[in-house]
């Protein structure tokens, strides 16, 4: 694991618990939405909180897409769940909710699954998958070194 | 001319299924926040039928999980195939990582299991509870994505991974709760 791959998992842990909390916001101040009346729709992209969460959420969609390219499908997903809890501590301590007992359980072990997970390997090696399109090594080295052999 | 038109046309239909995923991802989180907060309000569930809306509330969960564990196995599949996207992205460009993506079938039909789970857990949230709907699905999901991931992705779920999947499931379990 890179620095550069940490910064993703943390990108996509960030953007889908902005993205998710921006748009609920945005979604209080239009109101609801019915299958009758989908024209309420462009009307709630208009609203700036709804519009930042969509872009969130799509830079979520590509940093999960990154991740899962280089990592196991059951190590990210543990890997990212800490967004639930960043959720809960901007809750506590930027809106002032109460968390009640069972959600600070629910914190910490959220946080002790993401400690297991984390010292392992990100990839299970498989030697001969028929799937994998290798990228060469050789040619990545190349192109960030300036095409120097 | 006529040439133009039919190559035009195949550009158009093989371009509208991309797009109208792409169309059903942005709009179906709208959809969605809008329902959720306007069901909150009017929940009230008679007695009589209790029976009949407990089953209901979880054959539609037991769908949410299967929609977003296939959605997923297939993202992932789709991402293996497409390679290492950092090192993609340095060798080739983005243009030939978007290109790979969006052309990979896996990726389309993965897209496509999301938008299914996205909706039934809006139908899910119409007829349950939004305290029992949310969190066992979000819960189940880890749990089968594990046990999918291990028999379809072939990956090493060793003791240490299925603690971090059991632990997450119960803490995501007691927050959405």
């Amino acid at each position: 694991m890179t620095f550069r791959k940490y910064l993703v998992l943390a990108g996509v842990t960030v953007f889908a618990a902005a993205g998710d909390s921006m748009l609920s916001h945005g979604m209080k101040e239009t109101g609801s939405i019915s299958i009758h009346h989908l024209q309420g729709v462009i009307f709630a992209v208009l609203n700036p909180w709804v519009a930042i969460g969509i872009l969130l959420l799509l830079a979520f969609f590509a940093t999960y897409m990154t991740a899962l390219s280089w990592a196991d499908l059951t190590y990210v997903l543990p890997a990212t769940s800490l967004g639930y809890v960043i959720l809960a501590l901007v809750a506590r301590f930027l809106l002032h909710e109460h968390v009640s007992p069972l959600r600070w359980l629910g914190i910490a072990l959220i946080t002790g699954g993401v400690g297991f997970i984390a010292g392992g390997p990100e990839l299970t090696a498989h030697p001969h998958d028929p799937d994998a399109v290798p990228v060469p090594k050789s040619i990545g080295a190349a192109v960030s070194s300036g095409g120097k052999p | 001319m006529k040439g133009l038109l039919s190559r035009l046309w195949r550009l158009i239909r093989a371009g509208s299924f991309p797009t109208a995923c792409a169309l059903g991802c942005i709009l179906s989180p709208l959809r969605g926040y809008g329902a959720i907060s306007s069901l909150s309000q009017q929940r009230a569930p008679s007695s009589s039928s209790l029976h009949i809306s407990v089953l209901y509330t979880w054959s539609a969960i037991l769908v949410i999980v299967f929609a977003s564990v296939v959605g997923d196995v297939l993202l992932a599949r789709a991402m293996k195939q497409v390679g290492d996207v950092g090192a993609l992205w340095r060798s080739a460009g983005l243009g030939v990582v978007i290109g790979r993506t969006l052309g990979n079938p896996l990726f389309l039909f993965g897209v496509t299991a999301m938008a299914v789970a996205f909706f039934s857990l809006l139908f899910a949230l119409s007829w349950g509870d939004v305290s029992l709907v949310a969190p066992a699905a979000a819960s189940l999901t880890f749990i089968g994505n594990a046990i999918a991931a291990k028999i379809f992705l072939h990956e090493k779920v060793d003791r240490r991974r299925w603690i971090a999947a059991s632990l997450v499931a119960a803490g995501v379990a007691l927050l959405a709760g």
